[in-house]
């Protein structure tokens, strides 16, 4: 059981992806539903399940998130079978006033795997923190499907 | 004894501070004052000090009314800017001065600041995994320009560098700021450490033993840098020949450890002011962690 973590859904590249590829998610045996606040209007509906933001703390599957606010809370949601951070956007060094501890915290935490969108962003990533667990090109569902087998 | 450091932006205050922290014993106590909340007069009668350290700015009437009451030894940091106001109760027992001061002060002790490692903010450092680098670099109190700008690209593009430091940069190398601990943890943790600054922080990554290169040599041992190519060149050097490298290193240590450590910066001082026995267990403190 996959659960992706936002605290919102709205009309951007990543989560037309996200949207479709988890639309693609409803026809396998792979289930998953998103945790978040708040679905703004978007081009696609969002066919699988949508639960408040809160209830992740009871989620007892696999969590991935692209969102580096959310990413923060990632080690705290205590039933969590696995924990992801998809760095969809390699968008860390635009952090205000970065400290390296809010790095090291989520990026480098031993409970937390990294996915990379691309094999030249999994080369940068493994550089500067650790290596990316998996590659998955724009919320590719094929990937999904193996993380939640793998994992 | 009693001796009293405040807590302002001066670094040399801070590295004394923590020099002394670590020969502390019942007859010795150092203190950091924190002087933006307990005024002077009241931390003089609370403590009763033997040695004060001062920032030239805290030279003023609250300090005229505690040299008539009180008896101690004082060290003044100036910024060498402008002269000691000439009417001082009591002169100071040392100055502590920049370098680059363009005030003279002939009729007082001055000891010059130096750049120097500071061993109790490194001296615990460990080689941690992820933090590995092959160049590391500091980018605190560094004036970035383009010209720096461009080597950090070379840099990047050709090395797996880190970047660490108070001045933020744009770049995904760029790992933010660091703590002591953390900064002591890079550098140990680094391959090659390029010190672009002017604050002699190679020297630190010198006492962890570690390569360093920088663009302001202050010896004539430590490999130096003004152009792309001879960055190339060291970089060459160092990444592919070990045993130039493991050299080079302990040529680094020993020259650090000789005479450019905050210890021995402190000891010097102390012995300025008339205290051998705290300047004495200074340097045999030194000898004894890096034996």
């Amino acid at each position: 059981m996959l659960g992706i973590l936002k605290s919102s859904v709205q009309n951007t590249d990543k989560d037309f992806f996200m949207i479709h590829n988890l639309n693609q998610l409803v026809h396998t045996s792979t289930n998953s539903c998103v945790f978040c606040d708040e679905v703004g209007t978007t081009t696609t509906s969002l066919l699988t399940n949508v639960l408040q933001r809160i209830q992740i703390l009871y989620f007892n599957g696999i969590v991935i998130t692209d969102d580096l606010t959310e990413a923060q809370s990632l080690i705290h949601i205590p039933n969590a079978k696995k924990r992801f951070l998809y760095l969809y956007h390699v968008e860390w060094p635009y952090i205000n006033n970065l400290h390296f501890k809010h790095l090291d915290s989520v990026f480098l935490h031993d409970h937390i795997d990294l996915i990379a969108r691309s094999d030249s962003h999994a080369k940068l990533i493994e550089q500067v923190f650790k290596a990316p667990k998996y590659v998955m090109p724009e919320w590719d569902y094929n990937t999904l499907i193996r993380i939640d087998q793998n994992e | 004894m009693k001796i009293i450091i405040p807590n302002v932006d001066v670094s040399i205050f801070r590295y004394i501070a923590q020099c002394l922290e670590t020969i502390t014993n019942d007859n010795l106590n150092a203190l950091y004052w924190n002087s933006s909340i307990v005024p002077i007069i009241d931390m003089f009668d609370e403590l009763n000090p033997n040695v004060v350290f001062l920032h030239e700015s805290q030279l003023d009437k609250a300090f005229e009314i505690v040299c008539k009451d009180f008896n101690f030894k004082y060290v003044v940091f100036v910024s060498g800017k402008t002269a000691l106001p000439a009417n001082l109760a009591q002169p100071p027992h040392a100055i502590i001065a920049p370098p680059d001061s363009k005030v003279d002060f002939n009729d007082h002790h001055v000891i010059c600041i130096r750049p120097m490692a500071n061993i109790p903010a490194v001296h615990n450092a460990q080689y941690v995994e992820n933090l590995k680098s092959e160049i590391l670099i500091d980018t605190t109190h560094v004036n970035m320009n383009d010209e720096l700008l461009k080597l950090l690209s070379y840099l990047i593009a050709t090395h797996h560098t880190k970047i660490i430091g108070d001045n933020a940069l744009p770049l995904h190398q760029y790992m933010g700021k660091v703590t002591m601990i953390e900064r002591a943890n890079f550098i140990k943790s680094t391959n090659i450490f390029l010190d672009i600054g002017t604050g002699g922080h190679y020297l630190d990554a010198s006492y962890l033993k570690v390569a360093a290169l920088t663009t302001h040599p202050t010896n004539n041992i430590i490999l130096n840098f003004n152009n792309l190519s001879t960055l190339q060149a060291h970089l060459n050097t160092l990444i592919n020949k070990d045993l130039v490298k493991q050299q080079y290193i302990t040529q680094c240590y020993s020259n650090v450890c000789g005479k450019n450590t905050s210890y021995h910066f402190s000891s010097e001082l102390f012995n300025l002011i008339g205290e051998s026995d705290i300047a004495k267990t200074l340097l045999e403190y030194m000898k004894g962690i890096t034996c």
